[in-house]
């Protein structure tokens, strides 16, 4: 991912405070998965509009298709308005998943 | 019968992040009443991808050096309103409306 936003810039920064991280589906990937990781001291990807990203929501996805309702759910939730000071404010995981609920 | 365009959405792989931004633009399209095809490319391929339009972050929109199709810069991939107000009259001028 590192390397991704070093060749290719913070694309991934997909709103202000928010990074959508993730590699390409490959037979690699096990199984498909969601993280979410608030962080304690934000982090500017270099991202002209959006930075410093407060929140990193990974995923891994087998094939290139069958993610499209995960990236859904995904967006739907981000689009809650207030959710990202909300989820920086969260200390616990618990909290976070409260949220998600 | 109206021409249907084809919207090409890059980011660097083609499956997360353009991804949400296909799901956002064919939101504001139907929407709008605009009749597209929208699909993803990674950096890798959009170079060479046929289209009609294309819709990337500020950061790729240069790598992808296409001269031959208007290349539309989002910032904020959730912002409905940022992807209407700049995709809408994009569409509309190669529609010919």
């Amino acid at each position: 991912m590192v390397a991704a936003v070093e060749a290719m810039g913070p694309y991934m920064v997909l709103c202000p405070g928010v990074a959508l991280a993730h590699a390409r589906p490959s037979p690699e990937v096990l199984q498909p998965g969601v993280s979410l990781v608030t962080l304690a001291s934000p982090v500017p990807f270099g991202h002209a509009t959006n930075d410093p990203v407060h929140v990193v929501i990974a995923f891994s996805a087998t094939d290139s298709g069958g993610h499209m309702d995960v990236i859904r759910e995904i967006a739907r939730f981000l689009d809650r308005p207030g959710i990202v000071e909300q989820l920086r404010s969260t200390r616990t995981a618990e909290e976070c998943l409260n949220l998600l609920a | 019968m109206a021409k249907r365009l084809v919207v090409m959405a890059v980011c660097g792989f083609g499956v997360g992040t353009s991804m949400v931004l296909r799901m956002k633009l064919e939101d504001v399209f139907q929407a709008n009443g605009i009749d597209a095809e929208v699909f993803t490319a990674d950096a890798t391929t959009a170079p060479s991808e046929r289209c009609d339009v294309i819709f990337t972050s500020r950061e790729l929109a240069p790598t992808l050096n296409r001269r031959d199709v208007p290349v539309v810069v989002i910032d904020n991939f959730l912002s409905t309103s940022e992807i209407q107000t700049k995709a809408v009259p994009v569409m509309q001028q190669l529609l010919g409306k």
